[in-house]
């Protein structure tokens, strides 16, 4: 017990560059890759050039939104960076929203991540239909409950993993691109008339050229992750920018060229029959190899899934901090991890699991964090007009800023003209829950005895404890 | 997790071990004094003890203690155990889910593949629907009308040969087979109608004739110049021609009559063929005529074909030696034998080598189907043959062939009774082997209509007939609304006359042409009745024959039952003929009963099955009326060409009763549980 009592339990800096770029590799790539080049060729109108293009405009506008997102978290080196900067720009409330925004949504990620790993884990068994549900989900649940203990050891222990799991997901990818500049540069003669004649194909109009943008900028999402883990960087100023500009250009790279390397192996029409691009590229290049691609896949969403759990858990463990959750949230394990919020997360996700009926509910709520996105350039604007000298390391340019916030407010608008009514009054009813929540037990603060002796039980039976520093203190040694 | 939640749940509060919280919390709403100070997290206070009371101060547990004062009762053994048991547990549990995992995979049965999960809808492309306004049916047409195809729950389109041909022999006279006539389309249609097809779900195969080519075949024309490679890829053989009369090298036959030899004024021999003068045979022994099919097939595979209808299969080889066939009359003077029938064709028809022949092009297709759901079909189109020479196209259960030989029994039939269509059913079911799947059809391009053929009072019934035996339903297009054979006294085509009455355009509604064409012509007129018999009208009649097809089609597609059940065929008479379909798992029985007799029919099933209950439901009907209703097993009544599908529970089924087991048949056993909602194969 001595030793237990001389280490610090609070949530360190302790993570570097490698450990930055490997999160940020590892949040970007899902399995938008291996099935967005059929999304974005079809809204192309099959024109091999554009859809080229397409992807090259994605990954610009993608560097411009993870940009705005690192003002955010260099200036607030927190962890839940985004959680802190709402709060100071626009007060304790629509921090709060945006946190019962995670809530339901964090959960919602889990199961549909977990279950998708599971179907592609399971599919190759089922090769002439779609597998059974039950032994999906029986899956599902293993990985997201291994998922939650690798969480519970703390960061440290899942830095390997994250290590294998990006060189995995870059090792697909590089594969698939080497093998098709391969096949380009050896000069087989349909292969390279493809790409010669790659613009001859009718030009899409616009409103099919911004879908393809949508669905090439849904694989490149997840740059701004990092400003869940501010506050577990060292040197943040410093290690953000120097992520940011590793992990997108070389994702960049390796996306432009295994499109490359789909479209110089595949015919346009071939890739729009297929459902998932790298399968049916892997049997056109290496038959043998075919089998092997859905498990890669499958591998390559466990650290997908490994990064969420680790990401909905520091939201709730930081908004217990603040007060805007029971203080059970805001407790440590002995391995400086977050034991009760990835419990929470676990959980709730293993019911979306279960009664799959609610990912489709929750999935209505996806649209609304381009609200957050936007609220967050508004909030940079903010704060640099109302406090100029705050200290800043890093200023996004200004422009960058207002692209973000144009993408991010057609993401709102266009499905709000499309779609039909029902989506939005569930939304609002969403958030008028979250007002119902938010007065009685935040606001006004009202204690149940009841909760607080189960908050002392849990902390002695999971052996959990206030963290010993503050949050500030970690800030205040950094800078 | 589920675990850990129902253990917390059960855990007695130990109140001992808890007190209210004491210590101070700051409140985090205080506005900030300094606006240029970052914002911070308020932490909570922890209580500190006042220096002159520790030695007589007791710490207690509270919510929000920090370490020091939780490490003191953490360890504690009645924390610790379940703690170590929680943990546990939830290990236990990830490895009882991934053995679930790995034990449901295990025990789950071969999935049905595309062209078994469904029927599969044959087009005669120059019929269904013109697009440019030409009077013929194009590519662009059919992808038009994919929504209508959908809507049937079709899940393959069949269509039949659109190769670039001289208008001969209904296009199997191919004159490129990598080129779409142009009276079709382009390839670029093609390409899109592939795609369009694909994005649908369904499937799309087409057919594929490689025992001849057109004379006008860029091949022939070089073989008859003897160039190169191409001089031996036809059939060629001394002959003697003087005087303009030809005197061939045997008795060989044409399936149309007269010798199957033509001399070639070009090379100054004979070539071989057993259709028409303009479809010389391929050589097919020689090994580069092998290698140029397989490159056919496999340019078609690449653009997403998902199989092929191979035609004319059994023609492929003939023996080396050019022995005359024999007579069936032996007593008839050998030149007077000019037609087909009056030989035997023993040496010029599925000859050794031809199913090897046929395995090659299966392995060929193998090299496209190693992608999951990408498996490619193949089926053989099977004429005039013994029933054991049919099923030898399926292969052995070592080596694979086609995945089913066509069924044209039911589609051949022009005597329609309650033992003959139970002669067609068990003469396919009997013979079969064991694990194949079978298929059905009720008509084809190459027979007379089903109406036509045996009446128009007999379409339900054979429709419900079809997604009711096991195995794929195979419609052609048009046997879903009825339609029937056109009359015809005079034509421009050169086309035998009796050949065309079933390729009639498609009736889509009672616009002018049946709503095929916008066109002044069309290249056959439509059948006279369809002002009743379209598609539009049959859409708003709740009686009409499509109404009964989709019913039957979604009933197909919804049922186990229906698609991977026991088949149990109890009864036939000269009316009617009764089975039943059931599955392990599922305690509904489906019980058919079916008259195709030429009056109406009274039935008794408790003759047949002594366990049925007095009352069974009407679960569809060729009636639909009576759907719904109930029935007195003593007495079922079927008018003329009605069939009537029962639905009743049974404890003990047919398939496990020792006087049934003789009559049932399945393909692949699987059993289902409802509590899982899962199909499992060890039972």
């Amino acid at each position: 017990m001595a030793m237990d009592i001389e280490k610090k339990i609070y949530l360190k800096r302790q993570l570097g560059y490698f450990w930055g770029t490997n999160f940020l590799i590892i949040n970007i790539i899902g399995a938008g890759i291996f099935v967005s080049p059929k999304g974005v060729l079809q809204y192309s109108s099959m024109n091999v050039g554009v859809s080229l293009c397409v992807w090259v405009f994605c990954a610009v506008l993608s560097m411009t939104s993870t940009l705005c997102a690192a003002e955010i978290g260099i200036t607030f080196p927190y962890t839940v960076a985004h959680y802190y900067f709402l709060k100071r720009c626009f007060g304790p409330f629509v921090a709060f929203l945006r946190l019962w925004t995670s809530l339901f949504t964090g959960p919602g990620v889990l199961a549909s991540q977990a279950l998708l790993l599971a179907e592609y884990g399971i599919q190759p068994f089922y090769p002439s239909c779609s597998a059974p549900a039950v032994p999906k989900k029986c899956l599902a649940l293993a990985m997201l409950w291994i998922v939650g203990i690798l969480n519970s050891r703390g960061v440290k222990e899942l830095s390997w993993l994250q290590t294998v799991s990006m060189v995995l997901k870059m090792g697909i990818l590089s594969f698939i691109s080497l093998s098709g500049l391969f096949l380009l540069v050896t000069g087989r003669k349909e292969n390279v008339r493809r790409l010669q004649n790659a613009f001859d194909a009718e030009f899409p109009e616009v409103s099919r050229l911004i879908e393809a943008i949508f669905q090439g900028y849904f694989a490149f999402s997840g740059g701004g992750s990092f400003t869940y883990v501010a506050g577990e960087l060292k040197e943040p100023s410093k290690t953000i920018p120097r992520c940011i500009f590793t992990a997108l250009p070389l994702v960049t790279v390796v996306y432009l060229l295994a499109n490359l390397s789909y479209l110089t192996v595949l015919s346009p029409q071939e890739l729009l029959s297929s459902d998932a691009v790298a399968l049916t590229w892997t049997d056109r290049v290496i038959p043998q190899l075919t089998w092997s691609v859905p498990f890669a896949i499958s591998a390559s969403l466990f650290s997908n899934l490994v990064t969420s759990v680790f990401e909905t858990s520091r939201t709730s463990y930081i908004a217990s901090r603040n007060g805007q959750l029971p203080l059970l949230c805001s407790t440590l394990n002995v391995h400086s991890s977050p034991f009760i919020a990835v419990l929470l997360d676990v959980s709730m996700g293993s019911i979306a699991i279960v009664l799959t009926n609610l990912i489709e509910l929750i999935n209505y709520l996806f649209f609304v964090f381009s609200i957050w996105t936007v609220l967050s350039v508004i909030g940079i604007l903010k704060l640099r007009y109302q406090e100029p000298n705050l200290h800043r390391p890093y200023k996004v340019f200004s422009p960058f800023l207002f692209i973000t916030a144009a993408i991010s407010l057609s993401m709102v608008l266009i499905p709000l003209i499309k779609s039909p009514k029902m989506q939005y009054i569930y939304v609002f009813l969403f958030f008028l829950g979250g007002l119902l929540f938010y007065v009685p037990l935040i606001h006004f603060k009202l204690k149940l005895i009841w909760f607080q002796k189960l908050t002392c039980y849990l902390q002695l039976l999971f052996n959990i404890c206030i963290p010993d520093v503050s949050d500030e203190h970690v800030a205040e040694e950094e800078s | 997790m589920n675990e850990d939640k129902d253990k917390r749940d059960s855990i007695q509060m130990s109140m001992k071990g808890c007190r209210t919280n004491n210590g101070f919390v700051q409140n985090e709403d205080i506005q900030e004094q300094d606006p240029d100070s970052r914002d911070t997290p308020q932490s909570n206070a922890v209580s500190i003890p006042a220096p002159e009371e520790p030695q007589l101060k007791v710490v207690r547990p509270y919510a929000g203690m920090p370490k020091e004062v939780l490490f003191q009762f953490s360890g504690q053994a009645r924390y610790r155990v379940p703690r170590e048991i929680l943990f546990w547990l939830t290990v236990v549990s990830v490895f009882l889910l991934i053995g679930a995992t790995i034990a449901i995979i295990i025990i789950s049965p071969k999935c049905l593949d595309w062209w078994q999960a469904g029927p599969m809808y044959q087009i005669y492309p120059r019929s269904f629907k013109d697009s440019d306004k030409d009077g013929n049916g194009d590519l662009k047409g059919i992808q038009e009308k994919l929504d209508y195809i959908t809507a049937l729950n079709i899940k393959t389109i069949w269509i039949t040969s659109f190769y670039k041909s001289p208008l001969k022999d209904f296009r199997y006279a191919v004159e490129d087979f990598k080129e779409i006539d142009p009276i079709f389309g382009t390839m670029k249609d093609f390409e899109n109608l592939v795609a369009a097809v694909h994005d649908k779900g369904l499937k799309l195969i087409i057919d594929f004739i490689p025992n001849h080519t057109s004379d006008k075949h860029p091949w022939f024309q070089s073989s008859r110049t003897r160039s190169g490679k191409y001089t031996d890829y036809y059939i060629w053989h001394n002959c003697t021609h003087a005087n303009g009369v030809t005197t061939p090298p045997n008795n060989w036959l044409s399936v149309y009559g007269n010798s199957s030899w033509q001399f070639d004024e070009e090379r100054k021999q004979c070539y071989f063929h057993q259709f028409l003068k303009e479809q010389p045979d391929l050589n097919f022994r020689n090994p580069a005529v092998q290698e140029e099919i397989k490159e056919i097939i496999k340019f078609w595979l690449s653009k997403g074909v998902d199989g092929f209808s191979f035609d004319a299969v059994k023609f492929l080889l003939e023996a080396k030696d050019l022995r005359n066939e024999i007579q069936v009359n032996t007593s008839q003077i050998p030149d007077t034998v000019t037609r087909y029938s009056e030989l035997y064709h023993d040496f010029t028809t599925t000859q050794v080598g031809m199913h090897d022949l046929v395995r090659d092009f299966r392995q060929t297709m193998n090299q496209f189907s190693r992608e999951p759901g990408r498996y490619r079909f193949m089926g053989t189109e099977v004429s005039a043959e013994s029933t054991e020479r049919t099923m030898v196209y399926y292969g052995l259960s070592f080596i694979q062939e086609a995945d089913f030989p066509f069924n044209k029994y039911l589609a051949t039939l022009d005597t329609l009774s309650g033992h003959t269509v139970y002669e067609a059913i068990t003469s396919w079911m009997e013979n079969m082997p064991e694990g194949k799947w079978p298929n059905w059809m009720i008509g084809g391009p190459e027979t007379s209509r089903l109406t036509s053929r045996v009446g128009s009072e007999y379409v339900n019934a054979m429709n419900m007939l079809l997604f009711t035996l096991p195995g794929t339903p195979i419609t052609y297009y048009g046997e879903e609304i009825g339609m029937g054979d056109i009359s015809i006294t005079n034509l421009n085509e050169r086309y035998d006359t009796n050949a065309l009455l079933s390729k009639s355009p498609m009736q889509w509604d009672n616009s002018s042409n049946a709503g095929f064409t916008e066109a002044n012509h069309t290249w056959l007129p439509t059948n006279s009745d369809y002002h009743t018999v379209n598609v539009d009208v049959q859409k708003t009649q709740p009686s009409s024959a499509l109404r009964l097809y989709q019913d039957l089609s979604l009933l197909h597609a919804r049922e186990l039952l229906l698609s991977r059940g026991w088949f149990c065929l109890l009864r036939d008479d000269n009316h009617s003929v009764v089975y039943t379909r059931e599955l392990d798992g599922i305690d509904k029985v489906f019980l058919v009963v079916l008259n195709f007799g030429e009056s109406s029919t009274v039935l008794n099933l408790q003759e047949t099955i002594s366990d049925v209950p007095t009352k069974l439901r009407i679960r569809l009907s060729t009636n639909p009326a009576s759907k719904g209703s109930d029935v007195d097993t003593h007495a079922v009544s079927l008018e003329k060409g009605e069939g009537l599908i029962l639905e009743h529970s049974m404890k003990t089924l047919l398939h496990h009763q020792k006087a049934f087991r003789d009559k049932c048949f399945i393909s692949n056993r699987a059993c289902y549980s409802s509590v899982l909602d899962l199909l499992y194969s060890s039972c």
